[in-house]
């Protein structure tokens, strides 16, 4: 069975390109999320192997999402990649304390992000 | 009304006094009046009655010599018929009784013995000797010593003694008249010339052989019965006579003769007694006629009086007596006797005048008594009074009193004079102490003056009285000012009287002034005046005390101080003010460091602290020099303090800290810059660097959001360029040509965040190259219109417009920029089917510029936000952005653009109902 993925992320094209990326790459299941409500719905109503975050979203940003989803049951043994455009040192420090599975930052080759994501898949499985 | 008192002892005493004189005086000499009057008739009584009892005895004795020779010669012891004895006898009997004027002898034959006084001791006889003679009648004088008789009559005359006269003999009526006989007679006994009426009586003589022998008669003149009623007379001017009832005069007492003597020619005329007779109302006595005549009354005659009457009489102005009396006996005389009142009165009167003089006296001296009890009882109460007087007008010694004889007057004076005493003494003790005031007031070295209540000058102290050379002078409130020459200060304005203090201080006000100058002529001197009130207990102002001081010096002080003063500072200032200079200098260098400056020594004290409240300070910002710096500060910047200055001093090179403060929950940033100035001391500098750490965190943030920015759409770039060039989607067309069109529009997205960024900082930077122009603002709106034509299309929106025709000044790109930009948000924002707005029009606010508005019917705008918008990268809902394509810069580029051209621009909005931007430019001046 193939890897289902889900992309959180308010902007529509880099949803497209990461999700045709890891559709062609890696063959997986992919949906898309506009907001980290609609994504945290998403994310109770199905099964998901990996979720890519968004860490900069309007209305609930990635930290925010990261934390529902560890609090609900369902959710929070999926592995969670962060995307980020914010490459401060701060920012970083921010995130990365928060125990995701990874962190990707934007602008990122196609390749590495498939690289990435099938390693943490793998380390799922 | 008041009465003095010694009036009222007096007047009383004096009215009552002669009042009672008076009644009495006039009671007593009405009851005098009378009894004079009953004792005026009594005594006039009396005297009529002592005149007839005389006049009765004188006649009396007429008829008793009658009687005697009768009865001698009826004895026998006088011859009838012996003319020589009888003439001898008759001398004696004239002699014996001076009463009788004569006697007179007639016998039987007709010899005729008549002998009669003459004077004193001579008599006068008439004989007729029927004898020897021949029968004539001769008439003798014959001496006192009966010698020698003088013939007076050498030729005698005939004469019958038996008819005499011949119309009515006397002869023949004795005879018949055994009882005797009275019978007036004439009697030429003087001589035929000096014819005269006796009153004789006759009687009848028998012889002795009891026939008739003859008549003898003794005879008295009217005019010696005068001289007897003469006699009679009391006093000097009272009268007596006799009158017949018919009123026939008898005999009179005044010199008057009772009868006509005048001789007649014929011998029967001239004897003739009634002829001769003379009526009382011919009397020569005024006196006699005017009784006579009161006594008649009206009544005919005498005979039907009233008798006795006793009447007053008054003649030629004086009062008489009257009595008239009858006589007794044959004779129905009546005696009237006239006595004026004088002469009874003369006594009574004296006793009158006396009684009045001595009742006068006693009136005068009981009034003198009056008078003098009067004043015995007034003096001592006037002196008492005028003592009083004396000493309520104030005088200081009080003259004496009198002492009385009044017990209750003396107790009083002397109550009084100790009174008086106390009362001297009290007074004296309050000259004392009022004089000790005055010296006191004197004393004071400040010219005072105390006013009464009108404004009055009641004491002017000497100083005062210096001051005042004019002296005081009378003057009201009103005319205080003008009188005493009071002027403002420096002006030539009379001091209002409502500001002057002695009137302000009779209100009640304490006043102090010294803007008041008083003119004495020759200078003006400035015054200083204090006013006080001084209140009576009721609270009512009695006085005002003034004091006023020559100011002169102190103004001239004050003038020499100001001038001295001004140069001084004039010098001062000059001195100081490259030192001022220095200083502002300094001043404004370190005012305008906004830092806190700090001297510090190396004890960490601080010496001198600038701009304190520059940064937060932790420790006493009351006390700051009670500490050191490093216990202001946290440990562990404290610790990097010290160690700084101990660098700085060490080295001499300037130190710097940048750290974190916690300040009252808040994080502030600051910058401490230790610079060495001496071997112990450094002067610090501490900045806050909040500001700069903000700006720098808006740059990173700013730097962050664009990197992200421009991050996302290279992400779909990349990714989509990437996937293409692996060459993986040439099964897949679609997906090919999509990941090209990702990539071209996200590289249209980031030149226009390229362009939006750089118009932005050009903006910031205010080197926008605008170019303005006049343009019409009509052709900038069309052209913004039409630029967003096509996309208002598509979204489903309608647009209408409204412009007008006016010339601006702008940079017509950036305006039409601005406008697209709105209508685009406003396409962007509403939903299908809706209206867009767009107006535009001039309005004054206050000067005319040109206004655009967009409206939209989008969701509207919250109202906090609506200023918020006009920022960077701020948008209501980030989420909008990103779905319509923007970084959320746009409105502040038209901010930016708008007020680069002196314009505004602002949102209106009602959520749920739409918005409206406005932007206004100004006009193209004309």
């Amino acid at each position: 069975m193939s890897k289902r993925i889900l992309v959180i992320d308010d902007e529509q094209d880099i949803r497209d390109v990461v999700c045709l990326c890891l559709e062609e790459f890696g063959g997986w299941h992919t949906d898309g999320a506009e907001s980290g409500c609609e994504g945290l719905q998403k994310a109770a109503a199905e099964p998901w192997d990996c979720i890519l975050l968004d860490v900069s979203m309007p209305d609930m940003d990635g930290r925010a999402v990261y934390e529902h989803l560890q609090a609900h049951q369902g959710t929070q043994s999926i592995p969670v990649i962060l995307l980020t455009a914010k490459v401060r040192a701060t920012d970083r420090d921010r995130v990365s304390t928060l125990g995701v599975a990874g962190l990707i930052a934007k602008p990122f080759d196609p390749i590495t992000l498939w690289q990435k994501v099938a390693q943490i898949l793998d380390w799922a499985t | 009304m008041k009465f003095s008192l010694r009036n009222l002892l007096i007047v009383p005493f004096l009215l009552q006094i002669i009042g009672i004189t008076g009644v009495v005086a006039y009671l007593s000499y009405r009851s005098g009046q009378r009894a004079v009057q009953d004792i005026a008739s009594q005594l006039m009584t009396e005297s009529s009655q002592r005149t007839r009892k005389s006049l009765d005895a004188y006649l009396q004795v007429t008829e008793f010599v009658t009687q005697t020779n009768r009865a001698l010669l009826q004895s026998g012891r006088l011859d009838g018929t012996d003319l020589g004895s009888l003439q001898g006898h008759f001398m004696q009997q004239l002699e014996l009784f001076p009463e009788l004027s004569g006697l007179v002898i007639a016998n039987e034959a007709g010899a005729f013995l008549n002998v009669t006084r003459q004077n004193e001791r001579s008599f006068a006889v008439r004989r007729r000797n029927i004898d020897n003679a021949d029968g004539r009648l001769y008439r003798w004088w014959v001496g006192a010593n009966s010698l020698q008789p003088t013939l007076l009559d050498p030729v005698g005359y005939a004469y019958d003694p038996h008819r005499d006269p011949p119309q009515a003999p006397w002869y023949r009526a004795a005879e018949t008249a055994p009882e005797g006989l009275w019978r007036l007679v004439v009697t030429l006994e003087r001589g035929r010339n000096q014819p005269q009426l006796v009153m004789v009586r006759f009687e009848p003589f028998m012889t002795p052989e009891d026939e008739l022998g003859g008549v003898v008669s003794t005879g008295i003149l009217l005019t010696e019965l005068g001289k007897f009623l003469q006699a009679l007379v009391p006093g000097q001017y009272g009268q007596i006579f006799l009158i017949e009832p018919n009123g026939d005069l008898v005999a009179t007492s005044t010199e008057e003769v009772p009868f006509e003597v005048s001789a007649a020619v014929s011998h029967a005329q001239n004897v003739a007694v009634q002829s001769r007779r003379l009526g009382v109302a011919e009397s020569t006595s005024g006196l006699t006629r005017a009784t006579a005549q009161m006594l008649l009354d009206g009544h005919s005659d005498f005979s039907h009086l009233q008798v006795p009457i006793f009447l007053e009489l008054r003649f030629e102005g004086q009062r008489y007596f009257v009595q008239a009396t009858p006589l007794t006996g044959e004779l129905n005389w009546l005696l009237v006797t006239i006595i004026p009142t004088s002469e009874f009165m003369e006594d009574i009167y004296a006793n009158v005048s006396r009684t009045a003089l001595l009742c006068l006296l006693a009136l005068m001296g009981s009034i003198g008594l009056g008078l003098w009890t009067a004043r015995a009882i007034t003096q001592p109460i006037l002196s008492l009074q005028q003592a009083t007087q004396a000493f309520t007008d104030g005088m200081a010694v009080v003259p004496p009193t009198q002492p009385s004889y009044l017990r209750e007057v003396e107790t009083l004076r002397q109550g009084f004079n100790h009174m008086v005493g106390q009362l001297v003494a009290s007074f004296q003790r309050l000259k004392d102490r009022e004089s000790t005031l005055v010296t006191l007031l004197n004393g004071v070295p400040v010219p005072l003056s105390v006013h009464d209540q009108t404004g009055q000058i009641l004491f002017l102290n000497t100083k005062g009285q210096e001051l005042l050379v004019n002296g005081i002078a009378v003057a009201d409130a009103e005319q205080l000012a003008a009188t005493y020459r009071l002027y403002r200060a420096g002006s030539d304005q009379l001091y209002p009287t409502d500001e002057l203090p002695v009137v302000r201080g009779l209100r009640g006000e304490t006043v102090d002034i010294d803007d008041i100058e008083i003119d004495l002529g020759d200078r003006r001197i400035p015054l200083a005046v204090s006013t006080i009130p001084v209140y009576n207990s009721q609270g009512q102002v009695l006085y005002s005390i003034n004091t006023f001081q020559d100011i002169t010096e102190r103004r001239q002080t004050e003038r020499l101080r100001a001038n001295y003063q001004q140069e001084l500072e004039h010098q001062v200032a000059q001195q100081t003010a490259s030192l001022a200079a220095n200083e502002a200098t300094q001043q404004a260098l370190i005012n305008a460091i906004p830092d806190l400056l700090m001297r510090l020594g190396k004890d960490g004290l601080p010496r001198e602290i600038y701009n304190l409240e520059a940064i937060h300070w932790i420790g006493d910002r009351a006390h700051p020099f009670n500490a050191t710096m490093y216990d202001n500060l946290p440990d562990a910047i404290a610790e990097e303090r010290r160690r700084c200055v101990e660098q700085a001093l060490a080295t001499g090179t300037i130190q710097q800290q940048e750290y974190e403060l916690v300040y009252e929950g808040q994080t502030f940033y600051e910058e401490a810059r230790i610079i060495p100035v001496t071997q112990d001391e450094v002067l610090v500098v501490v900045r806050d660097i909040s500001d700069r750490y903000q700006v720098d965190r808006i740059k990173d943030e700013f730097i962050s959001i664009v990197s992200h920015e421009l991050r996302t759409p290279l992400t779909s770039i990349r990714g989509g360029l990437g996937l293409l060039a692996l060459g993986v989607l040439q099964d897949r067309p679609q997906k090919a040509q999509q990941m090209l069109h990702i990539a071209l529009d996200n590289t249209e997205r980031m030149i226009r965040l390229v362009n939006d960024i750089l118009d932005l900082e050009r903006l910031a930077s205010s080197q926008a190259d605008l170019r303005v122009e006049p343009c019409q603002a009509a052709d900038l709106i069309a052209q913004a219109v039409s630029g967003v034509e096509a996309i208002a299309q598509t979204a489903g929106v309608s647009l209408q417009v409204a412009p007008v025709t006016a010339m601006v000044v702008a940079d017509p790109d950036a305006i039409v920029q601005t406008l697209t930009n709105l209508l685009g948000n406003a396409i962007k924002f509403s939903d299908p089917g809706s209206h867009i707005w767009l107006t535009a029009g001039i309005v004054e606010v206050p000067t005319a510029v040109l206004r655009i508005a967009v409206k939209d019917q989008g969701r509207g705008i919250p109202a906090d936000r609506l200023e918020l918008i006009f920022e960077r990268f701020h948008q209501v809902d980030v989420s909008d952005s990103r779905q319509k394509g923007g970084a959320g810069l746009g409105l502040a580029i038209c901010k930016g653009i708008v007020e680069q051209h002196g314009g505004e621009i602002w949102a209106e909005s009602q959520l749920g109902v739409g918005s409206t931007f406005y932007v206004t430019l100004p006009l193209k001046p004309t």
